[in-house]
């Protein structure tokens, strides 16, 4: 403790210095006095007395300076001397500080904005009270346990390693019963493992909002206080209760016209009215990251809303159903209670609930198992999903503030050289080696600094542009807000000083060096031979050539990648087709009513002018997801073996509005209803591979089992149409009209050819749709152009970036290889101009400067190319259509380094055959 | 060069705290003095170095100085020993004496080998 107080000791003493010197100079005083007097006494003269008393002393500004030094911080004050120092430097040198803070700003800005998009998307919590408390249960599972449920609804992730699944939802009476008995948690919550869209009624036009229903605890236990009115409570969580929601800031900004009065007033959501009671704060949107809600509504509503749309499994009202496992369980844990504690409580818990639904515990192996995650960052797989390309990104822009140090750390080593006779001098005077290391370091340190606020400003507006292209030009919302506060804050000036002491240290102790007799004897001009003091300088023009190059390949995949994309055959003419999609089983539609719904909306679309065809179908070709099924071929598959079809849903016109040719037989048309024989148009894919290419007109397709069959006849083969994802392959596909499944689709998607621009007709469209019936909105209008670019946003935005760091990168390299070689030359002019007057022509000269930088070239890409190779296998997954090792990418990459880095390499040279014989030789 | 010793390092703390607990408070150029006489001048200081140990001591809180008239009118800080300075001293001469056994029967081991 007592280095402590010593510390604190001194640190006050700072505050009042001057007195301190002042007391031991009257300390001293009086001691040299008394010294004296006792030499009189001895018999001295007055000068004896006085020198004897100093020789006894001993060196009183020694003692001072000791004495100063110890009675402050030294650390303190020399820190703040060498900040008073490197800012006159940097003053005196405006032009170096200048290009400098601008080189890092360029480095440390990308890197900042790349930062707060990871922080953003992968490390903010939610903002809600505490949310280091929160943890939400899963179980998990190796096979499906059919014994316990019927249903699942909600998300699962399956473990490639371990083929264990994960599980998020349970059922209701579990919920209960964890509730109710458990011991560590401070509040337990549920809201509805699938999160909905639904149709609104506002002031007589209909819209589409998110939707999550959540338990009566959800807020409260998250710690959310209502911006207006009040959020939903336990006594609005009951089958009795009336139908209330919750509307959230957004939508309340967006929809409502920010009305201060809204608390009380009603909003249909599916045709039916609920009384709108609160609106949630302004930063919470909900607990899924880029997935934000508009309405919140109790649990029991939605299970009601549930039941009326026929969502029903065992005929049970789901809340009491033990089958239907449909809710998400969180919980706020106790403060002191750890996640293993609760893991072990939950499990028991669940157990009981089980057995209690069950009738009897089960057995060990077939038990589902308890987990436990936190949920501080809410749930959702962003973290996973966006892990690797942000890593890459990161990885990417830490290269480039790598090379902007590596350009830096050239010019203050070139700098170093100017300043040697300075430095020498001040050696030479007695300063100490470190002393001058620490203040060069200083001096880099601020640099960076400045370079970091520079930063932070280009970081300001990259953000916004990184929001732009996230959000394809503002067309598709991305809810994430990038922050620039202290976390981020903390970020930059890490980053600067650890810039500052990478660019710094070299040239600093290689400043300090020097061979004092030899240096103070020379001129600066002519010290050091060609080449010798510039190795440093070399190396890092090299090793920016090397990084740039990795930049540059790994900018070429990608944008290759999106070209190759972009150029993919989809099966149909993406041009003048307009989608959206209607949902008018949320409004109640059902069986005959439900398809005429459809029919009518058809026909009346068919007839507005400007249309050339209208289709509809479950879902679009492209970027609305997917369905699969299995079934069995008469003949082609083996007893009990079933292959995996995808499927689309269709009515009529749909092979003729995308202009999907059907190159056998025929398509599916209106005459396919419920009364006709069942049948199915399938694709090439399909006929390619489980009929071996034969013709398989009138083969029946079974969907059903062998006891049930459910057979349909193939009455046509379609050319072959991507499914999903332009990246996947196409699958083996089936075509079955709409009017011949199970039931009728609750929703549909529409599909308009227009003869011209298919946006002029949106209003038309629209207004047919609200003739039919005004509370089902058109939802999702937007063409098949944007639907198949929304694919490919982030494809995009990596093409983008990447070529944006790529070519800073280039640019870069070519700054430090400019700055290298111009500073190579200057200091040879006077070699060269000997030369020249010894005879040497402009061409030599100009091939000798030339040849030298493209060594710097031939080095860099030597190190680069092995380096870019290894690398880029990191990239692979994001790639399309090409290897990693890609040699049109690699060799391109190549050339575009070398004709640049000529360029910058030839300007110096020129500048060298340029040089006036005469002059040069004068030159100091 | 004469025969006086240099001081040891380190040493200056443990003679200075000796001498106040000794003499009671005492300001800096009577400490000087009392080094030198109880040493018999052989102990060679440059009494300057006394005053960043008197400072040394100060900010560990092992002694506490005041203001105050020498015995000579002189205006002159006068030095005492704290609590945690006897207790510092005590610790140290103990160590101090162990450690001057252990030199000195290594050296008279020396000898008889």
């Amino acid at each position: 403790m007592t280095w402590l107080r010593t510390l604190l000791a001194r640190l006050l003493s700072m505050f009042h210095k001057e007195q301190l010197a002042h007391e031991l100079n009257e300390e001293v005083e009086s001691h040299l006095e008394m010294l004296v007097e006792e030499n009189r006494r001895k018999g001295m003269s007055a000068d004896d007395a006085r020198n004897t008393a100093l020789r006894e002393f001993g060196g009183v500004t020694q003692v001072r300076e000791k004495y100063r030094e110890m009675s402050g911080l030294r650390f303190m004050e020399t820190l703040s001397q060498d900040v008073r120092f490197s800012f006159r430097m940097l003053r005196r040198n405006p032009g170096f500080t200048i290009v400098v803070v601008l080189l890092l700003g360029l480095g440390i800005g990308v890197n900042t904005s790349i930062f707060s998009l990871i922080d953003a998307v992968m490390l903010r919590l939610l903002p809600v009270k505490q949310p280091q408390q929160l943890v939400m249960l899963n179980w998990i599972s190796k096979d499906f346990p059919r014994d316990l449920l019927n249903d699942y609804e909600g998300n699962n992730t399956r473990d490639e390693n371990t083929g264990l699944t994960i599980n998020y939802s349970f059922s209701y009476p579990s919920f209960e019963h964890i509730r109710d008995h458990n011991q560590s948690f401070a509040s337990t919550f549920a809201f509805a493992g699938n999160s909905d869209e639904v149709n609104v009624g506002l002031n007589g036009h209909a819209d589409n909002a998110t939707l999550q229903a959540v338990s009566g605890d959800f807020f409260e236990g998250m710690g959310v206080q209502a911006m207006l009115g009040r959020m939903i409570t336990r006594s609005d969580d009951k089958e009795s209760a009336p139908p209330v929601a919750v509307v959230s800031y957004s939508f309340w900004q967006r929809k409502l016209g920010q009305d201060a009065a809204i608390a009380g007033k009603s909003i249909v959501v599916n045709g039916s009215p609920l009384t709108i009671i609160g609106v949630a704060p302004p930063e919470f949107f909900g607990y899924q990251l880029g997935d934000s809600r508009d309405l919140w509504i109790p649990l029991s509503l939605y299970a009601s809303q549930q039941a009326q749309l026929g969502n029903l499994n065992n005929n049970v009202p789901i809340p009491k159903d033990a089958k239907t496992w449909w809710v998400q369980i969180s919980g706020r844990m106790k403060p002191g209670v750890t996640q293993n504690q609760v893991r072990a409580e939950m499990a028991v818990l669940f157990g009981e609930s089980i057995q209690l639904s069950n009738g009897h515990p089960l057995p060990e192996s077939q038990a589902p198992k308890l987990g436990i995650t936190s949920f501080q960052q809410g749930s959702g797989n962003s973290v996973d999903k966006f892990s690797q390309p942000l890593f890459l990104l990161m990885a990417m822009v830490g290269l480039v503030l790598l090379i902007a140090c590596a350009n830096v750390a050239g010019l203050l080593l070139a700098r170093a050289t100017a300043r040697q006779r300075e430095i020498a001098v001040r050696l030479s005077l007695g300063a100490g080696r470190l002393r001058l290391v620490r203040q060069l370091l200083t001096e880099s340190i601020i640099l960076a600094m400045m370079g970091g606020t520079a930063g932070l400003l280009l970081a300001v507006w990259a953000n916004s542009s990184l929001l732009a292209l996230l959000s394809g030009g503002g067309k598709i919302p991305v809810g994430l807000q990038l922050h620039l506060d202290k976390p981020i804050l903390g970020f930059t000036i890490a980053i600067s000083i650890l810039s500052g002491i990478l660019f710094g240290l070299t040239p600093a102790f290689r400043a300090t060096r020097a061979d004092l007799l030899g240096l103070l004897k020379q001129s600066a001009a002519t010290m050091g031979g060609p080449g010798r003091r510039f190795t440093s300088g070399k190396v890092l023009a090299g090793g920016q050539v090397a990084l740039s190059l990795l930049l540059l390949i790994s900018a070429g995949l990608c944008v290759r990648t999106l070209q190759k994309l972009e150029a993919v055959d989809i099966g149909f003419d993406r041009q003048n087709l307009l989608l959206f999609k209607v949902r008018p089983g949320l409004n109640g539609y059902k069986d005959t009513r439900l398809a005429s719904f459809y029919q009518e909306l058809h026909r009346r679309i068919q007839s507005v002018p400007g249309v050339r065809s209208v289709g509809f179908s479950q879902r679009g070709p492209i970027g609305q997801g997917m369905h699969t099924t299995t079934g069995s071929i008469s003949g082609y598959t083996q007893p009990g073996q079933l292959v995996d079809v995808s499927a689309h849903t269709v009515g009529p016109n749909y092979f003729d509005t995308f202009g999907i040719p059907v190159v056998l037989g025929r398509p599916i048309g209106p005459q396919d209803d419920q009364a006709a024989p069942h049948v199915i148009v399938v694709n090439q894919k399909l006929v390619h591979d489980y009929f071996h290419n034969d013709n398989p007109i009138g083969h029946r397709f079974n969907f059903g089992s062998a006891a049930k069959p459910r057979e349909y006849e193939i009455v046509g083969v379609a050319k072959d149409v991507k499914y999903g994802s332009v990246r996947r392959d196409v699958p083996p596909t089936v075509y079955f009209p709409y009017l011949q499944r199970q039931s009728i689709l609750n929703f549909m998607t529409f599909e308009v050819r227009a003869a011209g621009d298919v946006n002029n007709l949106v209003g038309a469209i629209q207004k047919e749709a609200h003739a039919v019936d005004k509370d089902i909105p058109l939802v999702d209008i937007r063409t098949e152009i944007d639907v198949i670019d929304e694919t490919l946003v982030l494809q995009r935005a990596f093409a983008t970036l990447s070529t944006t760091f790529g070519v800073l990168a280039l640019l870069l390299a070519c700054v430090g290889l400019y700055g290298t070689m111009a500073y190579t030359v200057a200091r040879r002019t006077n070699e060269i101009g000997i030369r020249m007057a010894l005879g040497a022509a402009r061409g030599t000269i100009l091939g000798m400067v030339l040849r030298e930088t493209l060594t710097v070239v031939a080095s860099g890409l030597v190190i680069g190319l092995p380096l870019a190779w290894a690398a880029t296998r990191l990239l692979q997954n994001q790639l399309f259509g090409l290897s990693a090792h890609d040699p049109f990418t690699m060799i391109a990459a190549t050339f575009a380094i070398v004709a640049v880095t000529v360029i910058a390499g030839y300007l110096p040279a020129r500048r060298a055959s340029r040089v006036d014989p005469m002059v040069a030789l004068r030159y100091e | 060069m004469d025969s006086r010793t240099e001081l040891l390092q380190g040493t200056l703390d443990l003679i200075v705290l000796n001498t106040l607990q000794g003499m009671g408070p005492m300001h800096g150029y009577g400490i000087a003095r009392r080094i030198e006489q109880v040493s018999g001048d052989l102990l060679q200081m440059n009494q300057g170095t006394l005053y960043p140990a008197l400072l040394r001591l100060q900010q560990r809180g092992w002694i506490a100085s005041k203001w105050g008239v020498s015995e000579n009118n002189r205006r002159a800080r006068f030095y005492s020993i704290t609590k945690s300075g006897q207790k510092q001293l005590a610790n140290e001469t103990k160590s101090w004496e162990q450690m001057v056994g252990i030199i000195g029967r290594l050296l008279r081991g020396a000898e008889g080998v």
